[in-house]
């Protein structure tokens, strides 16, 4: 025995709120140590929680979550590791015990620092918003070993989740390379939560998939040394074979011996899977290298902001309507604002118009702009606007949206530059 | 078993093979995946770096890299600057790409020896 057990009840910052509750329940069939992780951050989700609207949202999502499962992980001694905390781990932390002591729930609530790097002033002519380091396992391990039952982490790297769960249970070693990789594939499988399940999957023919109003959540069961992963997907719909597992191995992997993460190198070029159930994969050949002596930071910039604008055409001549309408914003826009380099989409025909085949009989305009100046955006999109009254015959729904832009840039720091250390909060029961 | 297929019929590769596109910065990955073992030689030898750079001449990569991974029937093509500038950047309707993998996937390719007798899902 000794097998753990990891559900993933999300796979990004909005997922459904009702899969915690699925993954709760799935982790009950299983006998062993028995952990929840959510998945919440994507490239830029630190650059959105940021100021006071984006710590207040954060929040919200983490007890969200929270309060769709919660009775069923207490009931069932499941212990939970997500990194929801974002750009604010501790504060984040602190709300969640508020809303516990509200229910009368008694857990104990560690909560993982150490990714937050200072951002230089200098720094991109000032326009640098927040730097991250991607941080591994080590303070999660901490945080349970001080007890905690909730585990709340910043930009730790997504696989480290899991990673976290099974080092402490397995009392991992951090050179122990092979199963550090085992429990980084363990990781990486599930992270994106129903997409190794059937999610993202479904096509017509050979890709059809049951139950897609209601998709099961994964639970991976990480065996006690050797080599062995199983991930299953015990209820809920969707499936779990074979082929929606490769999808999700191969999911943002570059090369397939070189996965780098915070905690060790994944090497699954030598990775076989066998079907050893229904809607249940054994994987076996995962082996790991020593980790990088670097970290992969993210600085996420402000770039100003995006102005998007529609217009719909109906009709045998839609199309050509389209790209009059096309050449008079083209045209209109290079006296406007000549540095503009407006972005043009023809929805509907984005691809037989390169291809020149196909007829469309309704299709939609796109203009995108970007500049510091949200003004300029507006007056540009004001163009399309336009449209209506001085474009081609037939234009309608039109719709404006400008959001803000915000660049992340790639780089490194030193391992020893962001140590990722576990806390325990301190008025936790 | 006779081959009906007529000599030089061409299908599209998601008729022997899935796959899924994800992003890292400026860089996507496409995974081409047999649905049948039987038939991963034959995508082997057509589905090529060169072929994927012809999916993508609408936005051509500046280097494309093809990993094979034999035990898992399967294949792993990186493309690099192929985003615009990645995600958070670009002014595509699809910023992250993830419609991509079937800019691949519909591209044309022999049909394997035998495929005549099989109906239109390659089974």
């Amino acid at each position: 025995m000794g097998d753990v057990h990891i559900a993933a009840g999300a796979g990004f910052s909005n997922d459904r709120r009702e899969l915690g509750e699925i993954a709760a329940q799935s982790l009950t069939l299983f006998e062993g140590h028995r952990y929840l992780i959510f998945e919440c951050l994507a490239e830029r989700t630190l650059a959105l929680a940021q100021g006071e609207d984006g710590q207040r949202r954060q929040v919200e999502r983490a007890i969200g979550y929270l309060e769709a499962c919660i009775n069923t992980c207490i009931l069932n001694n499941i212990r939970i590791i997500s990194n929801f905390g974002g750009s604010a781990p501790k504060q984040v932390a602190e709300a969640i015990a508020g809303f516990l002591k509200q229910h009368n729930l008694r857990r104990r609530i560690g909560y993982v620092l150490g990714d937050e790097l200072p951002v230089k002033d200098t720094e991109h002519d000032g326009r640098a918003i927040s730097r991250n380091a991607y941080i591994g396992a080590h303070g999660i391990v901490e945080a349970l070993d001080a007890g905690a039952d909730i585990v709340v982490t910043g930009r730790v790297a997504d696989p480290s989740l899991v990673v976290g769960a099974v080092a402490f249970e397995h009392e991992l070693r951090w050179i122990d390379w092979n199963r550090l990789a085992q429990a980084t594939l363990a990781g990486h499988l599930i992270e994106c939560g129903t997409q190794v399940c059937g999610g993202y999957f479904a096509d017509t023919g050979a890709k059809q998939v049951p139950g897609l109003t209601r998709l099961g959540a994964p639970v991976a069961s990480v065996a006690r040394g050797h080599d062995r992963l199983k991930i299953s997907k015990p209820l809920g719909g969707g499936l779990l074979t074979t082929a929606t597992v490769t999808e999700q191995l191969l999911y943002e992997i570059h090369d397939p011996a070189r996965y780098l993460t915070p905690d060790v190198v994944m090497d699954i070029s030598g990775v076989a899977m066998q079907q050893t159930g229904r809607n249940e994969v054994t994987l076996t050949g995962c082996v790991g290298h020593a980790r990088p002596d670097w970290l992969k930071t993210l600085t996420c910039v402000d770039e100003g902001w995006i102005g998007e604008a529609e217009i719909s055409y109906m009709g045998d001549t839609s199309l050509d309507r389209a790209q009059m309408a096309r050449t008079i914003l083209t045209q209109r826009l290079e006296n406007i604002a000549p540095s503009a380099a407006p972005h043009f989409d023809i929805i509907g025909a984005m691809y037989d118009e390169a291809n020149n085949a196909g007829h469309p009989r309704d299709v939609r305009l796109r203009m995108a702009v970007a500049s510091n100046d949200r003004e300029q955006v507006r007056a540009l999109l004001d163009e399309v606007e336009a449209l209506y009254l001085n474009g081609p015959a037939g234009g309608g729904g039109i719709r404006l949206n400008i959001s803000a832009r915000t660049a992340t840039v790639a780089g490194t720091v030193r391992q020893n530059e962001a140590v990722s250390r576990g806390h325990l909060l301190e008025d936790t029961p | 078993m006779t081959d009906r297929a007529t000599a030089g019929e061409m299908i599209a590769i998601r008729q022997l093979a899935h796959g899924r596109a994800g992003d890292k910065g400026n860089r996507l990955n496409i995974s081409v995946i047999a649905f049948d073992r039987q038939h991963f030689d034959h995508l082997k030898t057509h589905v090529t770096e060169e072929l994927c750079g012809q999916a993508f001449a609408f936005s051509p990569p500046s280097g494309i890299t093809r990993y094979v991974l034999p035990n898992l029937a399967a294949m792993n093509f990186v493309l690099e600057d192929v985003l615009d500038g990645g995600v958070n950047v670009n002014l595509r309707l699809d910023r992250h790409g993830k419609t991509l993998s079937y800019a691949l996937l519909d591209m044309l390719i022999p049909a394997p020896p035998g495929w005549g007798d099989r109906d239109q899902h390659g089974r």
